[in-house]
């Protein structure tokens, strides 16, 4: 019975492995076919394995000592689930040799021992069918994962719904409310301050303050920058840690320090910026090309 | 039936012992240290040697190795001679065994902070270390199996039994995983790549657990807790049951440290089963073990020795436990790469192998000098020490470990990640600070036992060579009573236990690997994925040099919070031409899979230089040295050809243009920071490594790029 187990176990693991691994790559024909002798090696190997086992397990089977029984009777539950003999019977367990002074006694595996044991290859075995054999499977990891973005899609557009915070470079508007700004002057500190300087002076990004932009003055422009970053020179794309409304209030943030000219400010970078409108295209433009640039090398 | 007389060798065992608590209290000294740089940066004490990535190795290495190694020698030799009824096969062999051991430590200590390393974690050290550490071990194995065949005892008893084990599996794993290809005499590089390298390296790693920290330390338990207890072991045929699937079952779990990665589904999931079936084998050492102290509790609040078993081995049940539940894939989803899992291992080298070996000590070194312990009551003192210890380092770790894993995960409402990871690193800073305490506590607890083993042994005098005496063995036997049970016959067999042991451990290791091995050439490609530059390709040798991989993974998993907070998840082809792979297995920093072009040269710079003008809080050491050293350029010719070799697919004649595009590409980014005011010429070490950091991940980024335009 265990040894069936044991057996159904391993087999059912060969034999996904072909299938598993039939499914994802294509085997030359050599391959196939050393891969097949290779399984008939190795299903041997363990076959052999597993008749051992079974040899261990039939002989650890055997009742041991018939003397004993009519002094269990007497035990208690924490004796009986350990199989334990009383203590005063424990001559009659002894093995009849000693190493260095070392004796053995032969009580049998503990039952709720051997139940354990059982559990747990039938667990595995469960696990087994349950994510490589079963129709209505358990998902692996890919699975798992696209339905884990379908949730939380669906979980995020609900949200959005409720609460109506749809801010994006459409529609973004200037915010002039003070609380707000200031809301946005915080977020400033926490993520771009680092780069960007304390007061916008540009650090290792570039000067907030001045008429230059690389990526376009507008506030749409600076909105996108912030939710999409630029790819290549360090800026962070903020859409992952930052909602619409946060990134309106951060951009009209950034528009209002404008001109304050800080101390250490570094030199101008960028196109000075025209009063109308730039083409939002060359941002996008501009981030492609970055990435050709680095990755092309 | 003639007696005969021999001498037992206490010697060596003495010797053993000695280099057992040196090393225990450098590799504790040097645990203390790392664990005070991930919350103090300035601990890392401002100069390479010292710092966090090439000493983490160290620690692991000594504790591993040069602790629990020697302490394995210790334990070994004692019983194994008194088991067997003879003194150990030859002194010559022991005495290079020892001497040879500690010389491979000396060199590790000397290798690693100089940043030798193969990144391979708890098989660091480079390919001459691992051609001495094979013949050393052979020594070992010589030795042990030369005793055993000329024993005096008709049976070998459970202990041998996984010594042998030991032995053997030890041997295999380290030879298997340890192939690599020298490019000079201190560097090499790993025969696998990505994938396939990473089965290898776990197969090994969560094996090296198994039969380094494990089975010789239940074979030293089946001899020295029935010996200091004086009570008979508890069940003889549960030894044979737990000893056979112990080993059967350990070698298949090494997968479980690779769920949610790259490795292909059917691998991870036998990971997953096959660890889920070793608790009851695991635990059946404990039983055996706890059952043995039945009737004899009364002695255990007396003798400090039984103190330290029984606390032993009651952390090696939660060890062994906890470490199949952290294989199922829901937990592991939020438990790897977080403290929980330092805690986990912690709990076992702590509690299980150092107290173990604590507990031997204290019983063995008065025997081997005739007298008594010299204080019981500071050896009380030490238990008590150390398992507060345990408990200051576990509790932090444990609770580190839920607040990275959950932290990382979470997202708020719009769906946005709720925290950046710098503020994980933050958060869990006060933990770090009680989980050093625990450390001290522990190594306090080590330093008193040091003094009162120290204060024993001038009290008493060594008997080398102690007489001992027993009847040959008669050469007809024919078994009756207990010895015709089925298993004794193996028991009279050693070299038939020996191929049988190695049968049943090769099982496991073959078919998770002969799969994975063999469909290589035909493994999903993408053909976006291109070799590294020579320029990459050396900042990569520096990447391991550093030991950034100690606290960066470059795997991510495909989780939404991994994601969206990395970039697209990691696919098994893009690791092609790693030799070795880079996986990681912690994240104390972010995983930098897709690093490439997500900042500027310049921020990398700043950064490098001083990770907190960058990122406020960072526990990141500078590594401004970088910024300092000249670039050895010298065997770039040398790492193409090597990598040809192993099958990246340079060009024939590339190794002759190498050092040419080498330059010219460092030229590139020494110009691009030059535009930013930031003068550093181009044969300078920290061009290469960021050079290697804006390349990471970005193969699979250009494809995707240019298909959704």
């Amino acid at each position: 019975m265990k040894s069936k187990i044991f057996l159904a176990t391993i087999i059912l693991f060969i034999s996904n492995i072909s299938m598993a691994a039939e499914d994802t790559f294509n085997y030359g024909d050599f391959d196939a076919l050393f891969l097949k002798v290779m399984g008939v090696i190795i299903l041997i190997l363990i076959l052999a394995v597993v008749g051992l086992l079974y040899l261990t397990l039939i002989a650890l089977k055997r009742v041991n000592n018939p003397e004993l029984v009519k002094a269990d009777e007497e035990r208690t539950t924490i004796e009986k689930l350990f199989s334990l003999h009383a203590l005063k019977d424990e001559k009659k367990l002894l093995l009849d040799e000693s190493f260095d002074g070392i004796v053995e006694l032969d009580n049998p595996t503990p039952p709720w021992f051997n139940f354990m044991f059982y559990t747990t290859i039938l667990f595995a075995i469960a696990y087994g069918f349950w994510y490589h054999y079963s129709t209505n499977n358990g998902k692996l990891q890919l699975a798992e994962y696209e339905q884990e973005l379908t949730d939380a899609e669906i979980a995020k557009t609900a949200y959005l719904k409720k609460v109506g915070n749809l801010v994006d470079e459409s529609n973004v508007k200037l915010i002039t409310d003070a609380n707000q700004l200031h809301e946005g002057q915080e977020i400033y500190t926490a993520k771009c301050a680092v780069c960007h300087g304390t007061a916008g002076e540009g650090k290792v990004g570039p000067n907030l303050t001045d008429e230059y932009w690389i990526h376009g003055g507008e506030l749409s422009n600076i909105f996108k920058t912030i939710k999409y970053g630029v790819t290549g020179k360090g800026m962070i794309a903020w859409e992952k840690s930052l909602n619409g409304s946060q990134m309106a209030q951060l951009a009209s943030y950034i528009k209002s320090i404008g001109g304050t000219n800080p101390p250490g400010a570094l030199a101008p970078q960028g196109n000075k910026m025209e009063p109308i409108g730039t083409s939002t295209d060359t941002t996008k433009t501009a981030i492609v090309a970055d990435t050709l640039a680095t990755a092309l090398k | 039936m003639q007696t005969e007389k021999f001498q037992y060798d206490n010697r060596i065992v003495r010797n053993f012992a000695i280099a057992t608590m040196v090393f225990g209290i450098v590799g504790m000294l040097v645990g203390l240290l790392v664990a005070i740089q991930l919350y103090e940066p300035a601990a890392n004490l401002g100069n390479q040697y010292t710092s966090f990535g090439r000493i983490r190795p160290l620690h692991t290495n000594a504790i591993i190795f040069a602790f629990v190694g020697n302490a394995i020698f210790m334990g070994v030799y004692y019983s194994l001679q008194r088991l067997c009824k003879a003194r150990m096969f030859s002194d010559l062999l022991s005495n290079i065994h020892f001497w040879g051991w500690q010389l491979i430590i000396v060199a590790a200590a000397i290798t690693l902070p100089l940043g030798i390393t193969t990144s391979k974690e708890y098989a660091e050290l480079e390919w001459p270390i691992d051609i001495a550490i094979t013949l050393i071990w052979v020594v070992f194995g010589w030795n042990m199996f030369g005793t055993i065949i000329k024993r005096r005892e008709r049976h070998m008893y459970v202990a041998i039994w996984f010594y042998i084990a030991t032995f053997v599996t030890v041997a295999v794993l380290h030879i298997v995983n340890s192939f690599e290809l020298p490019i000079s005499l201190f560097k090499s590089y790993s025969f696998y790549a990505g994938v396939q390298d990473a089965l290898v390296q776990w197969w090994y790693g969560h094996n090296a657990v198994a039969f380094f920290l494990t089975t010789p330390f239940l074979g030293m338990m089946y001899y020295y807790l029935p010996k200091a207890v004086d009570r008979p072991v508890y069940s003889y045929k549960l030894s044979i049951l737990h000893f056979w699937t112990l080993i059967f079952l350990y070698i298949w779990a090494g997968p479980h440290h690779l769920l949610y990665t790259s490795l292909p589904d059917w691998a991870q999931s036998l990971g997953v089963a096959f660890s889920i079936m070793l608790i009851a084998p695991s635990w059946g050492g404990m039983i055996n073990g706890l059952l043995t102290l039945r009737g004899a509790w009364d002695k255990v609040r007396d003798e400090p020795v039984l103190k330290f078993f029984a606390v032993g081995i009651t952390a090696y049940g939660m060890a062994t436990f906890e470490g199949p539940m952290l294989s199922l894939k829901n937990v592991n989803a939020i438990a790897h790469f977080t403290d929980w899992i330092v805690a986990h291992v912690h709990v076992g080298a702590l509690g299980w192998n150092g107290f173990m070996t604590f507990g031997i000590l204290y019983w063995l070194i008065p025997r081997i000098y005739q007298t008594k312990l010299h204080s019981t009551k500071l050896a009380n003192f030490h238990f008590w020490i150390g398992t507060l210890g345990i408990l200051f380092y576990a509790v932090p770790m444990y609770w580190s470990g839920f607040t990275q894993g959950l932290m990382w995960k979470e997202f708020t409402e719009a769906g946005q990640l709720k925290y950046e990871f710098i503020d994980t690193t933050k958060q869990v800073l006060s933990l770090h600070v009680f989980r050093s305490i625990g450390g001290t506590l522990y190594l306090a607890g080590t330093l008193v036992m040091v003094y009162n083993i120290v204060k024993t042994m001038t009290a008493g005098k060594l008997v080398a060579n102690e007489a001992a005496e027993a009847p040959a063995l008669e050469s007809n036997y024919a078994p009756t009573g207990h010895a015709s049970y089925w298993h004794k016959a193996l028991e009279r067999k050693p070299m038939m236990f020996m191929v049988l042991s190695i049968i049943v451990i090769l099982i496991g290791g073959a078919v998770e690997m002969l799969p994975t091995f063999l469909i290589k050439s035909n493994i999903q490609t993408i053909s976006s994925v291109k070799p590294y530059t020579p320029l990459e390709l050396h900042g990569r040798d520096l990447y391991i040099r550093e030991g950034c991989v100690g606290c960066h993974s470059q795997m991510i998993r495909p989780f939404r919070s991994e994601t969206e907070r990395y970039g697209e998840y990691s696919k098994a082809g893009e690791y092609v031409y790693d030799h070795p792979f880079l996986w990681g297995s912690k994240r104390t920093g972010p995983d930098l899979m897709r690093e490439g072009g997500k900042y500027s040269n310049s921020w990398h710079y700043n950064h490098m230089i001083d990770p907190r003008t960058m990122t406020p809080g960072s526990i990141m050491p500078a590594y401004d040295w970088l910024a300092e050293q000249t670039m050895d350029v010298s065997n770039i010719k040398d790492k193409i050809n090597a990598m040809r070799t192993l099958g990246v697919p340079y060009e024939k004649g590339y190794e002759e243009r190498a050092l040419q595009d080498l330059e010219l590409q460092a030229k590139g980014i020494s110009e691009n920071l030059a535009l930013e005011k930031i003068k550093i010429s181009s044969d300078k070490e920290l061009i290469s490594l960021i050079a290697y950091l804006q390349r990471l991940g970005t193969d699979i980024k250009l494809s995707n790029t240019t298909s959704n335009k």
